[in-house]
């Protein structure tokens, strides 16, 4: 159980920065995207570097989710989230472009999330069925202009994020298990009745291939991300009053979801809720973030232990840089740049978006 | 061991600090000392003079285990978890970081992590100081479960030794984690240090610090009236403060400490446009304050019968107040959380 903590302390960086929507200024390395609300709630796609430039701005009309990054163009996808049924696409080197909206079908929306083939030409998108409340993974292709191409059944609802596994040929995705319909909102079901999975599916047939389940149907798996190795984490969600409950677990194929360990009051402390998943590959870092639990979980991945935790109001969005730094979003504008080893981490920088509230989720494009 | 990483306050950062407010920074820089002596110093004195009378009581209760002690002991706890209320709310946004509250109040305890634990270290020969043991068993939950509870109540009031040496820890351990408390918010503890700082990113307007303290509180008290209420059934066992029957009362400690911050924001130099937003927030709570008067301190007998009904009422009532300081959020230029409101 929690007894003292120590406290690391760590020198900042602070980047006193007060930057404001959509001003631009000169592009410099590492560059991130994310979407943001601005103090008059209005939203926008952003690209930005962890010391506080911004390189791009695209307003978009309503609030969105995550990024999915085309391979081998500068193109990027950015999707809806529940009940939405936009996806934009633009081309972050080339702010002064116009962003292209596609429309999901007439009875789908999109969930937020989507992940692109290694060669660029489909895009995986997951989705409602608004006749049947069923997942569904929408295919796009992206090299005729985002044209729906079809889509697979799932086998139950709720989908949120889609990854690829390093074969390139198999999707995992976090079956969240809640049904819900635009006429109610947000607002979930089938509480007493979520049956959350992870999933594998092959990316040409649909076919399921592997199905892993928690005990608890409360528990709903939402985001994931995936080792070059193949082992995939997973974030969760508790629906209702979170209790003592792993909220991240590690999974390989075949064998069965390992939660992390953690403490009861380290699973508390994250308030039931994992916004962003984010390996390090070459840290041995697993980063999640709880911003009800205004909190970074940082797992040590060969142990599979929570090593530690960074207080982070509102964080959210987790996105590990080209020069294999972790850069942590939170919805009070900042950005904490931090470097990780073994599930320890020190700060690098912080900078500050004086009009930005940082959405969800978070990428790094170079 | 986990370890936390900088106790900074991310929360309230730069672009808040910089937001709307016609003071000049003196005048800024003397209403945050104001309130840190007249609201959380003052607030936390209090509760740790509470704290000691408790131990006191205690030690008495248990050199002469008769009820008339029992029942001033009983007392004395009421007093401090009523004090430990006010406290948290004007102080939780810096306690959050290293789950503090958890020393002093343990709560929701979805599964009776209370009692599992108490029950394993009477099994063990304990010290008097109890500050390396789970955080869970150091504070007024711990001595609520010690004195209210139908079994170990009874327990301690035959005289059980074990029993009121183990009490006699826990309310030292209380007396300790409140010094200990207050240390950090005077001369150069952390928690001072981090008010006071000079670095831009954790200063703070008061009235930054208010609305997100009230945002906090709104979303807590919320939650104290829908866990026992419940969504199917009713979970007496989720109330705060069930076994002592304190929980209504604890809540209009909570409002009475929120209605303190929005009187020390009213106190203060404010455009007239700001000005009515936050008496729309005090009169709020006013509101809601007069309405859990009407009401017993204990929730357990209201869950189930014709009292759900004004529950369900109160319920609303903090539900809208909660929407009003969002709304003010956006009015005062004062973000509040995004992602923590309405994530995916």
């Amino acid at each position: 159980m929690l007894n003292r903590r120590t406290f690391l302390k760590t020198g900042l960086g602070l980047a006193g920065l007060s930057l404001s929507g959509c001003s631009i200024s000169l592009q410099t390395s590492s560059v991130l995207i994310s979407v943001a609300r601005d103090p008059n709630d209005q939203y926008f796609i952003q690209t930005f570097t962890h010391n506080g430039e911004v390189t791009g701005c695209w307003p978009i009309p309503a609030r969105a989710h995550d990024i999915a990054a085309r391979p081998f163009s500068s193109e990027v996808v950015v999707f809806d989230r529940r009940p939405g049924k936009l996806l934009y696409h633009l081309d972050w080197h080339k702010p002064e472009q116009a962003i292209q909206t596609v429309n999901s079908d007439s009875l789908r929306h999109f969930y937020g999330h989507g992940v692109f083939s290694e060669d660029g030409r489909w895009l995986y998108t997951t989705e409602n069925n608004l006749e049947t409340l069923q997942g569904v993974v929408g295919i796009y292709d992206a090299g005729q202009g985002y044209k729906r191409a079809g889509e697979f059944q799932l086998d139950g609802s709720g989908p949120h994020e889609v990854a690829m596994m390093p074969d390139g040929e198999t999707l995992v995705v976090a079956l969240g298990g809640i049904k819900t319909h635009p006429d109610s909102g947000r607002t979930p079901l089938n509480p007493d009745n979520m049956k959350p999975a992870l999933l594998y599916i092959d990316r040409d047939s649909g076919a399921e291939l592997e199905r892993q389940v928690l005990i608890d149907h409360a528990l709903s798996i939402r985001h994931l991300d995936v080792m070059p190795d193949g082992t995939v984490a997973v974030g969760m969600q508790y629906q209702g009053d979170p209790g003592v409950l792993p909220l991240v677990a590690l999974h390989q194929r075949g064998e069965p979801l390992k939660p992390v360990k953690a403490t009861e009051a380290e699973w508390l402390s994250f308030h039931g809720y994992i916004a962003s998943v984010c390996f390090m590959p070459d840290n041995n870092t697993l980063a999640v973030t709880s911003p009800r639990g205004n909190r970074v979980g940082l797992i040590d991945v060969m142990s599979g232990t929570l090593k530690t935790l960074i207080h982070n109001r509102d964080c959210s969005g987790a996105a590990r840089t080209a020069s294999g730094l972790l850069a942590i979003s939170n919805g009070l504008g900042g950005i904490q740049l931090l470097k990780c080893q073994n599930g320890q981490a020190e700060e690098v920088s912080k900078a500050q978006f004086r009009h930005n509230q940082w959405d969800n989720h978070m990428l790094s494009l170079v | 061991m986990t370890r936390f990483l900088s106790p900074l306050m991310c929360a309230v950062s730069l672009s808040l600090l910089l937001t709307g407010c016609s003071q000049d920074k003196g005048e800024k820089v003397a209403s945050k000392t104001r309130y840190l002596n007249d609201v959380i110093i003052a607030d936390l004195s209090a509760m740790q003079q509470r704290a000691v009378q408790l131990s006191q009581q205690a030690d008495r209760f248990c050199s002469s285990p008769v009820e008339k002690n029992f029942l001033t002991l009983r007392d004395s706890w009421s007093e401090s978890m009523s004090a430990w209320q006010s406290v948290e709310a004007v102080s939780q946004i810096y306690l959050e970081e290293n789950m503090e509250s958890w020393r002093f109040q343990f709560w929701p305890d979805k599964k009776n992590l209370i009692g599992r634990k108490i029950e394993a270290l009477l099994k063990k020969p304990v010290g008097s100081d109890l500050t390396e043991e789970s955080v869970i068993v150091q504070g007024l939950s711990a001595l609520e479960y010690l004195l209210f509870d139908p079994s170990s109540g009874q327990r301690i009031l035959l005289g059980e030794a074990n029993r009121c040496r183990f009490l006699k820890s826990v309310s030292n351990t209380l007396v300790l984690n409140a010094a200990e408390m207050v240390g950090k918010w005077q001369g150069h503890g952390v928690l001072y240090n981090e008010y006071t700082s000079s670095d831009p990113e954790k200063q703070v307007t008061v009235s930054v610090l208010v609305l997100n303290s009230l945002d906090v509180l709104s979303s807590r008290l919320i939650r104290e009236i829908r866990l026992p209420l419940g969504k199917k059934k009713v979970n007496h066992y989720l109330a705060e403060s069930w076994r002592s029957g304190q929980s209504l009362s604890n809540l209009r400690h909570s409002l009475s400490a929120g209605l303190k911050m929005t009187s020390f924001v009213l106190d203060g130099h404010l455009s007239e446009q700001d000005r009515l937003i936050w008496q729309q927030l005090s009169e709020d709570l006013s509101r809601i304050n007069r309405e859990v008067e009407q009401l017993p301190a204990s929730i357990n007998g209201l869950v189930e019968s014709h009292g759900r009904g004004r529950l369900i009422v109160l319920n609303d009532n903090l539900s809208g107040l909660r929407m009003n300081i969002q709304k003010a959020s956006s009015a005062l230029n004062i973000p509040l959380g995004f992602n923590t409101n309405d994530g995916d």
